[in-house]
């Protein structure tokens, strides 16, 4: 990459160190956030990063070329007085990340595919959180700005055109999505709970945050079952009575410790007039089973089991792992597009390009000019050489010089106009070919040809 | 400038078709937006066509089988606006049942370019024939959505029940809005129909003399009829719903193809094309 900017990311997460690492590491019990600290140490970086998440931990860094090893040096005693690591020690449970590849990480971390979880979205609210630190504590700069921005705009991308985030990757989830394409949605719906234990009360707590509008409880003794209603406000009722509960209910949750089936095909089917053939979803979490299996054929009856509801969710991982392959084909398309960025605002690269272009028409123009005077004395054309490189020299003194007046915030302008002025970004190709065949033969040679080449390919100086 | 009208109506159903395939695959709001846009265009341009041929009708007194083809195809994207806009967010509908119209234009483009004419054209002498056709066709496109949203309640059921979640069960509706848009279907096909056939009777007496003669037509209009009102029993009473409505649909859809297809040309009698 050819820039002014060296891009460092140095960081652990759940694949290369376990969690009693990562958690040293997290610098969530400090009462400063680690950015603030690491100020004291004098670490001569343009622009930091701080992200932590429950799954990882990382610094990123911009700096200068000739800054290298002082960074590396500032963060290691950094490292050693706030977490009492060693750069060494900690070495092998983290991953040093450089230029191109810490823009491909910090897009793919955005994106989810980077976490336990693949593709999930917290991910992405914690790095925006982390963001508006680094903003407030004034660490970020053009360049993460930047990075970051575009590291959110891949992910909503990703997330929109693969099914990344598509389909359940947890039991609950999987239920109450299976739920709403059953019933529509959860509104006005009645849920019977059967067995007041623990299980029933995460369901209830679920169910209720996703807006079913009552819910009834069946437990074998009925002051547990009181209990447990009068806390979310439902109706308490005796095993004895399940049938007639059925009947009102539209989803079941069952997960009692008994040892026979509740629920068998013979009860639910004489039930089905009744309840004017409404459909019914049955979630069966109990092992052994309280539910028939056989009642999955009854109409409109719609029973999954709590295998059922893991395969459902294993095959939504692979469907989500599919998915990864094409989110990262955009990751890369859009790591290209911040290269081209970061090279269009580095400085140096530019006027060094400048000169050299300059030198390949000064010395094209010479080579013809001399082709056509013969006669010539050493001393001439030696003056004539003088002459043309002063001239080429004066004429980019301007240039150059407004390049690095406008250094280094509103640079950027100045930078991508000299390069739009003097198409640098162009014709890289055919000057490479030609720098490279100067050095194989003698500049005379074929330079007609040449300058064919470039006025009907480029025409750039018509 | 009909024909122009005319094929400006097919290409632009067909767009919004694509849109809607588009949508189907990514469910993508954008795409469903542009293509129900597309398709109300569509709709615009259909009715500008309908407008040019009411005043060629008023001229020559003459409409064959392909306008009413036409016409048809018009009136189911008109059902399918009906649906798409009332509470059901059935989106997907429009995936399923745009092909529909689109393929019964082509038809008519193609097949019936020397279409029989209507028999009671010299005899329209009041607005009630206007209104048993129009109300007819009406029950007919309710059934056709009715037909699709039953096929796709099916799709959606088989995935649910064999606990397999894949392509279909992502992108089609919750099993219980397209039993409202069956049910639905069923409600407004019913009372067109009944409609359809009343206004029919009332104008056969005033062309004619006689409300009913029993014709092939008449007949199995009639079983269609007797069909929707079982349905009807079961559902309101009785509580049929689900995969039970759904097969009714398909069967009281085969019904009416046979009747719209068949018994207009290959059964001669009253009521029926080309005679």
């Amino acid at each position: 990459m050819e820039t002014d900017f060296f891009l460092l990311l140095v960081g652990l997460n759940h694949k290369t160190a376990p969690v009693e690492i990562r958690e040293k590491l997290s610098f969530s019990s400090a009462k400063t956030h680690p950015l603030e600290r690491i100020k004291a140490y004098s670490i001569p970086f343009k622009e930091a990063f701080f992200l932590s998440t429950c799954n990882r931990v990382e610094f990123t860094f911009i700096y200068r070329e000739e800054d290298r090893n002082e960074i590396l040096r500032g963060f290691s005693s950094f490292l050693e007085n706030e977490v009492g690591l060693t750069l060494d020690t900690f070495r092998p449970w983290s991953y040093f990340l450089e230029d191109e590849e810490v823009i491909r990480h910090l897009f793919l971390v955005a994106c989810g595919l980077d976490s336990m979880v693949l593709g999930e979205p917290q991910i992405l609210g914690q790095m925006k959180e982390a963001f508006k630190r680094a903003l407030d504590l004034k660490t970020s700069g053009i360049v993460l700005n930047k990075l970051l921005h575009r590291a959110f705009f891949v992910a909503k991308k990703v997330r929109t055109e693969t099914g990344i985030g598509g389909g359940a990757v947890s039991v609950s989830y999987a239920a109450t999505q299976l739920a709403k394409k059953i019933l529509g949605s959860l509104k006005d719906k009645k849920v019977l709970l059967i067995g007041a234990g623990e299980m029933a009360e995460l369901a209830c707590q679920h169910l209720l945050s996703f807006g079913a509008s009552e819910i009834l409880i069946a437990n074998r003794t009925l002051s547990k079952a009181v209990e447990l209603c009068s806390r979310f406000r439902g109706k308490a009722y005796s095993l004895e009575a399940l049938p007639e509960v059925i009947i009102q209910a539209d989803i079941i949750i069952s997960s009692t410790g008994a040892p026979g089936f509740l629920i068998t095909k013979a009860l639910l089917s004489s039930l089905l007039k009744a309840r004017k053939y409404r459909p019914l979803f049955i979630i069966d979490i109990a092992v052994p089973r309280d539910v028939e299996p056989s009642v999955n054929e009854l109409e409109n009856i719609y029973l999954f089991d709590i295998d059922d509801l893991k395969s459902v969710v294993e095959e939504n991982f692979k469907n989500r792992q599919k998915e990864a392959l094409r989110a990262r084909a955009i990751v890369e398309e859009e790591v290209l597009k911040m290269k081209k960025w970061l090279s269009e605002l580095s400085l140096h690269p530019t006027i060094k390009r400048l000169t050299e272009r300059a030198e390949i028409i000064r010395k094209k123009e010479l080579a013809k000019t001399l082709k056509k005077l013969k006669n010539l004395s050493e001393d001439e054309i030696e003056s004539l050489d003088i002459l043309t490189k002063s001239l080429v020299q004066k004429m980019l003194y301007y240039p150059i010089k407004f390049l690095k007046g406008g250094y280094h915030e509103e640079g950027r302008l100045a930078i991508n106009l000299i390069r739009e002025i003097y198409q640098l970004d162009e014709l890289r190709d055919w000057e490479e070919e030609i720098l490279e065949e100067d050095l194989n033969s003698s500049p005379t040679e074929n330079l007609a040809e040449k300058e064919d080449f470039f006025f009907r390919n480029k025409k750039i100086f018509q | 400038m009909k024909s122009l009208f005319l094929n400006l109506v097919v290409f632009t159903y067909f767009i919004s078709w694509i849109g809607f395939i588009f949508y189907f695959r990514t469910l993508e709001k954008k795409a469903l937006r542009l293509s129900q846009g597309i398709l109300s265009l569509g709709a615009f341009f259909h009715l500008s066509y309908l407008f040019f041929f009411l005043k060629e009708l008023y001229e020559f007194n003459s409409f064959t089988f392909k306008d009413v083809l036409n016409l048809f195809s018009f009136l189911i994207v008109i059902t399918y606006f009906y649906f798409s806009l009332g509470k059901e967010k059935a989106y997907t509908l429009g995936t399923f049942l745009i092909p529909l119209p689109i393929s019964f234009l082509i038809l008519s483009y193609f097949f019936f370019q020397e279409a029989p004419i209507s028999p009671f054209v010299s005899h329209v002498k009041s607005l009630w024939f206007p209104l048993h056709v129009i109300s007819s066709l009406l029950s007919h496109a309710f059934l056709l959505t009715g037909l699709t949203s039953s096929v796709m309640y099916l799709l959606q059921e088989r995935e649910i029940k064999r606990k397999h979640l894949g392509y279909f069960f992502r992108k089609l509706p919750p099993l219980n809005s397209l039993e409202r848009i069956s049910e639905k279907a069923l409600y407004q096909g019913f009372f067109f129909l009944t409609f359809g056939i009343l206004s029919g009777a009332i104008w056969s007496e005033m062309a004619f003399g006689d409300y009913w003669r029993w014709s092939a037509k008449e007949v199995i209009t009639l079983s269609l009829w007797l069909i929707y009102a079982g349905m009807l029993h079961q559902r309101i009473l009785i509580g049929w719903r689900g995969k039970r409505l759904a097969y009714m649909f398909i069967l009281g859809s085969t019904l009416w193809f046979f009747t719209f297809f068949v018994v207009n040309f290959y059964i001669k009698g009253f009521h029926t094309y080309g005679n």
